[in-house]
C-alpha cells in the first residue's frame, strides 16, 4: 500500500514537472514543430488572401467566432497584446469560423487585431487541425508552429508576454 | 484543461454543429418508405459525418408492417383473400412483416467541401403469412427467416455553400453515388421459386443515388429540406424496382446544450417496380408477387430525441417514424412504425 502511494506520489511530481516545463500559461510548446501552412482564406468583404508565413515576424494564427463566449472574452486582452507588440514584429491574424455577416457586423462595433480572415469552408480549420475554439498558434519567425493554446488563454499574463517577447528578440 | 475549454465553448447554443444534410434514397424496397435513407439521416445528423478524420455510425432500425392498403384504405388479409381467392386455386398474403437493420456507416472526409460515405447494412426479414389452399382452407404460416449483408452504398458529398464551416446558419449540399448489388437477390422458398423480391436482401442491380439539402438556422432552430432521387437499374435477375423520389422537411430545436429535439415530414414517391423476365411474379397465387401491386406515395411524421454525450464527438439519437399517409398502387402491406437508435462518434 505504502509503495502504491510513493508511485502515485512519483507520478504526480513527473507529471507536474512534465507540465510545468511545456506549459506557458496556456501556451503548449509544439513538439512536432511543423512549418506554417499556406491556406487560400477571404476577408470580411469576400475578397481571396492567402494566408501564409510573413518572413521575420512572429505571428499568432487565433482561430475564434462571434457566437462562442470564450472567444469573445479574451479578445480584449489579445487586441491589447497585439497593440502592444506590433511595433516589435508581431503579428496578430484572426481566422474566423463563421460567417462574413456575422464577423462584418461584429468588426464593426468591437476593435480587433487586423487583418480578419473567414474560415468560410473550414481549410484552415483542418489544415491547422483545430479542435475547438478558440484556438491559437503560434509561429516563430522562421515560420515555425512554436506553441499551440487550446481554449481561452489569458493573454494579459506576463509568461505569455515574456515568451513572445523572447520570440520577437530571436534572429 | 480540454474538459474546462468545451464546456466553456458550448455555452452558447451549440445545436447540431454540422447538421448539414439528410441524405436519402431507398435500399430495402420491401418497405419501400425509408430503407437507406433513415441509417443516412441518422448518420448526418448525428455530426458524425462532420467529423475532421472520421465518423462512424451503427443504426439500429426495426420496422414494423401489419396493415394492408388498397389505395388509401385499410383492408384485411381475408378481405384480400375473399377478392382474389377462387376455388381450385391458391392464393396468398403476408400478415406481418418485421425487418431489423443494423447499418454500419463510415464517414471519411476527402476535403473541407468533399466527403465520402459508405453504408453498410446487415438485414434480417421475417414475414408471417396466410395461405387459401384450393379447397378453400385457410392457414397461417411463417417464412423462413432471411439474414445477411444488404446493399452496399456509396456516396459522395459537395458542400455547394455554407456561410460558415462550424454552425452554419445557411448551408446547400449536394450528394450523389450508387447502390451496389452486395446482398443477395436470389434467395428461394422450398419449392424453388425465388422469394418475393420484397424479402430478398439485395435488388442485384446498380443504382443511382443523387441528393439535394439545404439547411437554414436560426438557432436553436434548425430547419432542412432535402430532397432525393433514386435511379433504379434492371438487377441480374431481371427484376427493377421502381425509381424514387422524396422530399423531407425537418425542424430541431436544442432544448439544452447537450439535447436536441426533432420533428421530420418525410414524403416519398416509389414507381411501379417491373419484373422483365418474369422470375418474381405470380400474381394469380399471391399478393406479394405481382408488380401491379407496387409503387406508393407515403406520407411520415417523426419525432426524435439526440443527446451529445459532453465532451466528445459521440451522440445517441432515437426517432419513431410513423405514416400518416399512405396511397398505394393495387394492394400493399405497408409500414406501421419504424423505431431507428443510432450512436455516433466523430474522430
Amino acid at each position: 500500500m505504502r509503495s502504491c502511494l510513493l508511485l502515485l506520489l512519483l507520478s504526480v511530481s513527473t507529471f507536474s514537472l512534465s507540465a510545468s516545463t511545456t506549459n506557458t500559461s496556456g501556451l503548449i510548446f509544439s513538439k512536432e514543430q511543423k512549418a506554417m501552412l499556406t491556406t487560400q482564406l477571404s476577408d470580411i468583404h469576400g475578397n481571396d488572401i492567402v494566408l501564409k508565413h510573413k518572413p521575420g515576424h512572429v505571428s499568432i494564427i487565433h482561430f475564434w467566432a462571434t457566437w462562442c463566449v470564450p472567444c469573445r472574452q479574451e479578445l480584449p486582452l489579445l487586441t491589447s497584446l497585439a497593440n502592444k507588440l506590433k511595433p516589435h514584429g508581431l503579428r496578430v491574424v484572426m481566422v474566423a469560423a463563421d460567417s462574413h455577416q456575422s464577423v462584418r457586423e461584429y468588426t464593426a462595433t468591437h476593435t480587433l487585431p487586423r487583418p480578419v480572415l473567414i474560415d468560410q469552408y473550414g481549410a484552415a480549420i483542418r489544415d491547422y487541425d483545430v479542435r475547438g475554439l478558440p484556438s491559437s498558434y503560434v509561429i516563430n519567425r522562421s515560420g515555425i508552429i512554436s506553441y499551440i493554446a487550446e481554449g481561452q488563454i489569458d493573454w494579459n499574463n506576463k509568461h505569455v508576454t515574456e515568451l513572445l517577447e523572447k520570440m520577437l528578440s530571436q534572429e | 484543461m480540454p474538459s474546462i475549454y468545451l464546456k466553456n465553448l458550448i455555452k452558447k447554443p451549440f445545436l447540431a454543429l454540422f447538421i448539414l444534410l439528410i441524405v436519402n434514397s431507398n435500399q430495402v424496397h420491401a418497405l419501400g418508405e425509408c430503407g437507406l435513407a433513415c441509417c443516412l439521416a441518422g448518420a448526418t445528423t448525428s455530426g458524425a459525418t462532420t467529423a475532421k478524420n472520421f465518423g462512424l455510425v451503427v443504426q439500429y432500425e426495426y420496422s414494423d408492417m401489419e396493415t394492408i392498403r388498397h389505395g388509401t384504405d385499410s383492408v384485411s388479409p381475408d378481405d384480400v383473400l375473399n377478392t382474389f381467392w377462387s376455388a381450385g386455386n391458391m392464393y396468398v398474403v403476408p400478415t406481418r412483416m418485421t425487418m431489423e437493420k443494423l447499418s454500419f456507416i463510415g464517414a471519411y472526409p476527402i476535403n473541407e467541401r468533399w466527403q465520402v460515405l459508405g453504408i453498410v447494412p446487415i438485414q434480417r426479414n421475417r414475414m408471417d403469412m396466410r395461405m387459401r389452399n384450393p379447397a378453400g382452407m385457410t392457414m397461417n404460416m411463417t417464412m423462413d427467416t432471411i439474414s445477411g449483408l444488404g446493399d452496399v452504398a456509396l456516396l459522395g458529398q459537395y458542400i455547394a455553400y455554407t456561410d460558415a464551416p462550424i454552425r452554419p446558419t445557411e448551408r446547400l449540399t449536394m450528394g450523389f453515388g450508387v447502390k451496389t448489388p452486395t446482398g443477395k437477390n436470389n434467395e428461394r422458398a422450398a419449392n424453388g421459386n425465388f422469394v418475393h423480391a420484397m424479402m430478398q436482401l439485395g435488388s442485384g442491380s446498380w443504382d443511382g443515388l443523387f441528393t439535394i439539402n439545404y439547411m437554414k438556422a436560426n438557432y436553436p432552430f434548425v430547419t432542412q429540406i432535402n430532397a432525393f432521387y433514386h435511379l433504379t437499374t434492371e438487377g441480374d435477375e431481371g427484376y427493377e424496382f421502381g425509381d424514387q423520389i422524396g422530399l423531407d422537411l425537418l425542424f430541431r430545436y436544442q432544448v439544452s446544450s447537450f439535447v436536441n429535439l426533432g420533428l421530420d415530414f418525410n414524403a416519398i414517391h416509389t414507381a411501379k417496380d417491373k419484373d422483365h423476365d418474369g422470375q418474381y411474379s405470380r400474381p394469380a397465387v399471391s399478393m406479394l408477387d405481382n408488380v401491379d401491386n407496387t409503387g406508393l406515395t407515403s406520407l411520415f411524421i417523426s419525432p426524435g430525441i439526440q443527446y451529445k454525450i459532453p465532451d466528445t464527438g459521440g451522440s445517441v439519437e432515437l426517432k419513431y417514424q410513423h405514416p400518416v399517409y399512405q396511397d398505394v398502387r393495387g394492394y400493399q402491406q405497408v409500414l406501421d412504425g419504424r423505431w431507428l437508435a443510432t450512436v455516433a462518434w466523430g474522430w
